[in-house]
């Protein structure tokens, strides 16, 4: 059954790990959007404190690997540089609550590079406040 | 195609090292040691294990002896060589190290661990190419392969993802992605365009 979506009106984050990131070089991985599956959390659900802690109790599972940062981008916003990618690309962000997250959404879609890439570039990256 | 997690050392893994490639490299290997193929394509191992060992590096601490094809050599990498640490740097090695120790499920219940063959294949890659504008940065992807990823003199991205039978790639330069297989030609050609 289809999952109901969020709204181009919305926010959604993306929780940003040691794997996705190069914090001394400031490079990320196209990896962080390529999907398929990307899991976000809504920011209409739960406030990005609130997120970050459940980003952190299910993300930090090893001494050495970490939540570092949140991205955050508008999903209207999201959907509109998909359609305007040299291959446009329709991107959907299907609601998909966790009973350890309520907040949570997923971007079925596989990416291309180049397109994940473009998002990233878009990306309001919030540093962990923790 | 999966290969084991680092976490299972007691498994063999095979993989890629292009034999064409280890000759020009190494040309201090006495190839004519070698002698005849026992079939078309095919060499036994066993008669370059003691030549490419010492040669090659310090990290391939495991070969399986037996026939394969001409293009793959059986190997077992726990650690990055002394020439990869000098290409990707110390951060680099250590974020290598990191990559190691994520589990099955890394990346919200979708990340594989990190594949020996990706690792074995980046570092055959890099003895082709090594000539990068800028320090590349190590990534770990949810398949569990290495990426590599780097800018160009015009600031332009270039990423290339090892999996443990192809490399997928991605040129801003050349607004261009794909994938190529792991064989001499395709990967002098890739080479060619980095």
């Amino acid at each position: 059954m289809k999952r109901p979506e969020c709204l181009p009106t919305e926010n959604i984050v993306r929780a940003i790990c040691t794997a996705h990131w190069d914090t001394e070089k400031q490079r990320f991985s196209s990896s962080l959007f390529t999907g398929p599956n990307t899991s976000v959390g809504r920011l209409i659900i739960l406030p990005l404190n609130d997120l970050f802690v459940i980003f952190h109790r299910e993300l930090d599972k090893l001494p050495d690997s970490k939540v570092l940062a949140a991205g955050q981008i508008n999903v209207g916003q999201l959907q509109e540089i998909g359609n305007s990618h040299n291959a446009p690309k329709s991107i959907t962000i299907e609601i998909d609550p966790l009973h350890s997250n309520p907040a949570h959404a997923e971007i079925p879609q596989k990416l291309p590079r180049s397109l994940a890439l473009k998002i990233i570039k878009e990306l309001k990256i919030h540093n962990d406040p923790y | 195609m999966r290969d084991q997690p680092y976490r299972n050392y007691s498994q063999d893994a095979v993989i890629i090292i292009n034999m064409l490639a280890l000759g020009n490299l190494f040309e201090d290997i006495d190839t004519a040691s070698l002698g005849v193929p026992p079939k078309e394509n095919k060499y036994c191992l066993s008669s370059l294990v003691t030549t490419i060992i010492p040669a090659v590096s310090e990290s391939w601490s495991e070969i399986k002896t037996e026939e394969i094809g001409i293009n793959e050599v059986l190997t077992n990498i726990e650690k990055l060589s002394q020439r990869v640490i000098s290409i990707i740097g110390e951060n680099g090695a250590k974020r290598f190290e990191v990559f190691k120790q994520y589990r099955e499920g890394w990346d919200n219940g979708y990340g594989l661990p990190l594949s020996m063959r990706s690792t074995a294949v980046m570092e055959s890659f890099l003895y082709k190419f090594s000539n990068f504008k800028t320090e590349p940065s190590l990534f770990l992807t949810r398949n569990g392969n290495l990426q590599l990823g780097w800018e160009n003199k015009y600031g332009q991205i270039a990423e290339l993802e090892f999996y443990p039978d192809k490399i997928e790639f991605y040129m801003e330069a050349l607004d261009m992605e794909g994938q190529i297989g792991l064989n001499e030609q395709e990967i002098k050609t890739i080479v060619s365009m980095l």
